[in-house]
């Protein structure tokens, strides 16, 4: 027996995960992908993390600019902006309600 | 794919392309960005965790599937199998040429060429049914197919269809794939098209003309018929002989040599006294030659009687004519009675000048 599939449960909050993540510091691509998985969200394909930062950046939540390094590659890092922190705002505000309804239907105990 | 001599970024490069094929329903432009941003992305990645680049990115199919569910992309209807996959190849090979930036020039004027090319996709093969369904030349069909109201209704109708489909895949990627297998359709039909309107063309719209230009009469009818011969009645219904024909500006009226040729008979011409034949004395003494090769006197025609009976000046003095040779007013016998023109001899007339 098996409990909701993470994935399915993380399509719904990559949004606000991704922005909280941009939030405290700005980050790469992969740097995202395994700052999330440190949080213990290690279901987190790569693909869909970068499928994530492209439409909020299309949708103007986040900014983009290039890094130069001499060692390694220049690296494309991604920043949240106004618009994306009240985005990430809103949406927390919703994910807090939405938890605290489902708790609230959930029996005393769940079963060990 | 691990191969020990490919280099880090080859791998990429090469996971690259094949997560692209993933993505042909995009537009043009869309893809490409898409491919470079995904090919940096991907080389950070690689850089950061060169050992768990496989595991990381999977096969490209399901790492296109994610990335499309992430980026919120609908999910692509292409189908799988063998025919995709050549569709694929093909498309890559065109957008091989396509790319080249020979092509760049072109990439500028080719987009302000679509509109024509939106009109001439509908109307090239409405014109072709119509000229299948309708007879008559190819060229009738290119403004009106099949000849028909209806014919030109269905081109209105395609052509808007057309131009709007035009429009509309300007902004959707799909009409890349969908247009390149329409387009090579409707350019066969568009030379298809113009090959039988110029065969056509050069077809003669008059029937051709059987027989040899220089031998046409001089002397025709309105309608065209020519003019074999002059018989000349006066008031009594008498023909005259010999009489010489001229008109308003004195020149001398004449059926000219052609008519032996033309309609194989054999004129016999009177000579005046220096020897020139007199091309304007009627009637003219003509021969027809029979089957056996034998030559008969051409009988003189048949006139109306009304013609014959309606005097209308005062009958002059009837000693002008020897005898009154009328012809017989029978309106039903094709052959008219043999009315023989005196046989003449080459006589001296002399030649009076009546001009003016």
């Amino acid at each position: 027996m098996r409990g909701i599939e993470s994935s399915q449960l993380l399509k719904g909050v990559l949004d606000l995960a991704v922005l909280a993540v941009l939030h405290s510091e700005d980050a790469y691509g992969y740097d995202i992908v395994r700052r999330l998985r440190d949080s213990g969200i290690d279901d987190v394909g790569d693909a869909s993390v970068y499928g994530t930062l492209r439409r909020l950046f299309q949708a103007g939540c986040v900014a983009s600019y290039v890094k130069p390094s001499d060692e390694g590659p220049n690296r494309k890092y991604y920043a949240i902006n106004s618009t994306g922190r009240d985005q990430l705002s809103l949406s927390a505000k919703e994910w807090r309600a939405f938890v605290a309804n489902v708790d609230g239907l959930l029996p005393e105990e769940a079963a060990a | 794919m691990t191969m020990n001599t490919t280099t880090l970024e080859q791998r990429v490069r090469d996971f690259v392309a094949a997560v692209g094929e993933h993505f042909q329903d995009l537009k043009f432009s869309e893809r490409e960005e898409l491919l470079a941003d995904l090919e940096q992305h991907l080389t950070e990645l690689a850089a950061d965790a060169p050992d768990a680049l496989e595991r990381e990115l999977g096969d490209p199919a399901g790492y296109a599937a994610e990335l499309r569910s992430g980026a919120g992309l609908s999910e692509s209807h292409r189908r799988r199998g063998r025919a995709s996959a050549l569709r694929t190849a093909l498309d890559d090979r065109v957008r091989a040429i396509v790319d080249h930036p020979r092509m760049t020039p072109m990439h500028e004027y080719l987009p302000t060429l679509l509109p024509a090319w939106w009109i001439v996709r509908a109307w090239a093969p409405v014109a072709l049914l119509g000229m299948a369904v309708g007879g008559g030349t190819p060229a009738q069909h290119v403004f009106i197919p099949g000849r028909s109201f209806l014919g030109l209704a269905v081109l209105i109708a395609a052509t808007t269809f057309s131009v709007r489909a035009g429009m509309r895949g300007m902004d959707s990627g799909r009409s890349w794939r969908i247009g390149t297998r329409l387009a090579a359709l409707a350019t066969v039909m568009v030379v298809l098209l113009a090959a039988a309107v110029g065969a056509s063309s050069e077809a003669p719209y008059v029937e051709s003309f059987n027989g040899d230009f220089d031998q046409t009469p001089l002397l025709t009818h309105p309608d065209g018929e020519g003019i074999t011969n002059l018989f000349v009645f006066d008031v009594d219904g008498s023909l005259l002989s010999n009489v010489r024909i001229y008109d308003g500006a004195g020149r001398p009226v004449e059926v000219g040599p052609n008519v032996d040729e033309w309609f194989g008979i054999r004129s016999e011409l009177v000579i005046d006294s220096d020897g020139r034949a007199l091309t304007n004395l009627y009637p003219i003494q003509q021969y027809v030659l029979s089957d056996d090769g034998s030559l008969r006197l051409r009988d003189a025609p048949v006139v109306l009687p009304i013609l014959l009976h309606a005097p209308l000046i005062e009958p002059v003095d009837s000693a002008a004519t020897a005898t009154p040779t009328t012809t017989t007013p029978s309106t039903t016998e094709p052959a008219s009675v043999p009315n023989e023109p005196q046989l003449t001899q080459p006589t001296r007339i002399p030649l009076r000048n009546l001009a003016d």
